[in-house]
């Protein structure tokens, strides 16, 4: 048993010697990235532009109708906060497409307007440069809503016409084309009032901030596996037979060299928390909520969002730690090693939803995801945030932790037993 | 030295191991991603299920989901399903809709919508869903604008109004569903990246292909503690230095490509190979300036998860954004991804991994003349 502890003892020493470099490391990257973040923040807080997707319009836009129409888009309607419409030659389009400083943009053919007007629809290129993902799929749709919704305000305005000049209304018919320019265009700006929107308060829901939240909190912990590589990954294998002979058995020699570790990624993720409560607290960031129905200021105040994140979030950070030990184990070499943890983590992290939310993946994707150890801890770590914490998925994180554990015992007793 | 280097890699089986994963992952991947599926899921369900207008809406939104997984089920279903988190949304269409659309086209008082729209939160996806939602709606509301329009006319003309049958007539022979958009490329060579579930498979692998620069810099690292150059002139060592990060990549960088063409996100083999090849260089450069900045195993150790975190939130992977434009100019992902469908990139590419031999040469020898001055003192 002392050897044991003296064996503990010396893990500790060796991952806590890197911690003041990984500290500051750590911090000097959070301090860089904060800065960085905050001048980008305050520059666009400052010029109130808060717009997302620029999309340049190339060709004559001084007709009337189609000025009037761009001029709606990008003062009245509920889009001017996504879109930001430019007025640009093609050369110039060309060039802040290919600099990325646009999404995208669209060629205007000669005479448009004209050719919407006698119904002969001349074609819009929309000109990406096609690597859109999400993006160019947004835009496909939105595409198609203005090519319907243009269609069937074509379709009204030459029936009205049709009927009134069939009527003998023809000199009198240009302004009440206008005026039903108007009416079309004004109905199509109010359509929000259209839907009757009830966004629902789920008692054991996380909103998109909380959801995110956990997605970054479990894919930076997993990635951390990375930083102790160098200590996981050491060339004196034949020490572990040393140990082994001298009578510190595999179980032993595993438990201390996670506890280490584990104690080492508690140090970094009580750091990391501390650090942003005090960030957040004296720049009075106002943050989203976590969980629906219930306010942030409410964790912030009392202190419950650091007790939530570090005692409750143990069990998954507990289960990490033991499935990088057994990766680690289980490879040969640092090379190996890092690579086997990136793939491992990443492709789960994935499917469980750490970078698109799950809800994007096909039903079946989502039912094996929820099986898998990131999966559960992501369902753990979820319910811990919505303050209903599901005893179920706890358990099941508890397990795969043993049984990460209980396999890195056996890699390490049949790695010594037969000199690997 | 080359030829020695890599089979001294291929020796361990985990590496070959990893190396057959990465196609069978991505595989496995693609094969899920055809399964149905959508960005935000959404449930129809209307009140009156045998509302004429209700119907047909349903019909046309289903034709075409974009977007969204859509889906129709009774009012009871929908809610259920919205409880238990299944669905993002659940859109209600009212009854009695045609009576609802005219009064919006008449703008009557007390009028509350053509749908009830429940949803766990407003997220952008929602948003755009609404906007297709709309314009299905704005077929029967347009026919109604031009109707109450032409009825007007007509009285101000002292005309009666037209049976709605001759009316109907007319204003179907106007329809059309041609759309009025053409998508271009503004590099027609580059394939289109349709499945916005395999679309972020590059940028993951190009992240593997650069996690393996920084390893091979990592295992040259833990040579040189364990003394493994000891014996070796300096200008062989220099050569090392940078074979021990180029194999690793163009290793892995070769099973990618394979992988990339497994998944059916290839463009041809030709641009592939360039485009794989410029990026090693520019995650080669990346990897040997790191590795002189930060001349310790465990420094770079710490540094690796940051540099693939920050590359996984700035680069093009999942999302192009505009945030922190001069951090993501320094990351070689950014370049690769970039010049996937965009040449000008690719010379952008070359430039900075000039810039960035020239900062290593710059320190190498900067610290090995200091080094040496201070040996002469």
């Amino acid at each position: 048993m002392n050897k044991t502890k003296v064996y503990f003892t010396i893990q500790l020493k060796r991952f806590f010697r890197e911690l003041p470099a990984i500290l500051c490391i750590t911090l000097c990257l959070l301090l860089c990235i904060g800065a960085l973040a905050a001048a980008s923040i305050h520059s666009r807080q400052k010029s109130d532009d808060y717009i997302r997707v620029k999309i340049a319009i190339v060709g004559n836009t001084s007709d009337s109708y189609l000025g009037i129409g761009i001029s709606a888009l990008s003062n009245l309607d509920t889009s001017k906060y996504e879109v930001e419409l430019l007025d640009l030659s093609l050369d110039e389009a060309k060039d802040s497409l290919q600099k990325g400083d646009i999404s995208m943009y669209l060629v205007l053919p000669e005479n448009f307007i004209d050719g919407i007007s006698t119904g002969s629809n001349p074609k819009v290129q929309m000109v990406t440069d096609g690597a859109n993902g999400i993006g160019g799929l947004a835009a496909d749709e939105i595409a198609w809503t203005i090519s319907y919704v243009l269609n069937e305000s074509q379709t009204a305005i030459y029936t009205l016409q049709n009927i009134a000049y069939s009527n003998g209304i023809q000199d009198a018919y240009g302004p009440v084309a206008d005026n039903f320019f108007l009416v079309q265009m004004k109905k199509i700006l109010s359509r929000e009032s259209v839907y009757d929107i009830h966004e629902m308060g789920i008692d054991d829901g996380v909103t998109l901030a909380g959801y995110y939240f956990c997605s970054i909190f479990l894919l930076f912990i997993m990635l951390w596996g990375i930083t102790c590589s160098g200590i996981f990954c050491s060339k004196k294998e034949e020490l572990k037979t040393i140990l082994y002979s001298k009578g510190i058995k595999s179980i032993n020699q595993t438990i201390c060299e996670l506890g280490a570790y584990f104690l080492l990624m508690f140090g970094i993720v009580m750091f990391l928390i501390l650090l942003g409560v005090l960030f957040i607290s004296i720049l009075q960031i106002e943050l989203p909520s976590f969980a629906i129905n219930e306010s942030m200021d409410i964790w912030m105040s009392d202190g419950e969002f650091v007790i939530n994140i570090l005692v409750k979030f143990l069990p998954a950070m507990l289960m990490i730690a033991c499935f990088q030990q057994a990766l680690y184990e289980i490879t040969d070499g640092i090379l190996a090693g890092v690579l086997t943890q990136f793939m491992c983590f990443i492709s789960l992290g994935y499917i469980c939803g750490c970078f698109y939310p799950s809800s994007y993946f096909p039903i079946a994707v989502q039912k094996i995801a929820n099986i898998t150890p990131i999966g559960m801890a992501k369902i753990y770590c979820e319910s811990v945030l919505s303050y209903n914490i599901n005893f179920a998925s706890l358990f099941i994180v508890i397990a795969y932790s043993a049984v990460f554990l209980t396999f890195s015992i056996l890699i390490r007793n049949y790695k010594i037993k037969n000199g690997k | 030295m080359a030829m020695l280097y890599a089979k001294r890699i291929l020796l361990k089986p985990s590496f070959v191991i990893l190396l057959l994963m990465v196609p069978l992952l991505v595989f496995a991947l693609s094969l899920m991603a055809k399964e149905e599926s959508g960005i935000t899921r959404i449930e129809l369900c209307a009140y009156d299920s045998s509302d004429e207008i209700a119907i047909e809406a349903v019909d046309m939104l289903l034709e075409n989901s974009g977007l969204g997984d859509l889906h129709y089920s009774s009012v009871e279903e929908a809610f259920e399903l919205l409880e238990n988190g299944s669905v993002d949304s659940v859109w209600v269409l009212k009854d009695s809709l045609e009576s609802r659309i005219m009064d919006f086209c008449y703008n009557r008082t007390g009028f509350d919508g053509l749908v009830d729209i429940y949803e766990k939160e407003d997220t952008i996806p929602l948003k755009i869903a609404r906007e297709k939602l709309f314009a299905v709606l704005y077929k029967w509301i347009s026919y109604d604008l031009s109707y109450v329009q032409l009825e007007s006319v007509l009285s101000q003309n002292g005309i009666e109004m037209v049976l709605e049958d001759q009316f109907d007539t007319v204003y179907r022979s106007y329809k059309s569903d041609e759309s009025l958009f053409v998508h271009n490329y503004l590099n027609a060579a580059s394939a289109k990246e349709d499945d916005y579930l395999l679309t972020p498979m590059r940028g993951m692998l190009a992240l593997l292909i650069l996690l393996a620069g920084l390893c091979g810099t990592l295992y040259h690292k833990q040579d040189k503690e364990n003394g493994v150059f000891d014996g070796t002139v300096f200008s062989k060592r220099i050569i090392i230095g940078i074979m021990s990060q180029l194999i690793p990549m163009i290793m892995v960088g070769i099973v990618c490509v394979l992988a990339l063409f497994l998944s059916g996100n290839g463009t041809s083999l030709f641009r592939e190979i360039l485009l794989l090849a410029i990026y090693i260089l520019e995650a080669g450069a990346f990897c040997l300036v790191l590795g002189e900045v930060f001349d310790d195993l465990n420094k770079i150790t710490v540094i690796t998860p940051f540099i693939i975190l920050i590359s996984f939130v700035l680069c093009p992977i999942f999302f192009r954004t505009n945030y922190l434009k001069a951090v993501q100019w320094v990351l070689p992902t950014t370049y690769y991804l970039r010049s996937v469908h965009n040449n000008h990139f690719l010379n952008n590419g070359i430039l900075y991994t000039v810039v960035l031999i020239m900062i290593f040469g710059f320190i190498y020898f900067g610290k090995h003349y200091l080094k040496a001055s201070n040996h002469k003192i």
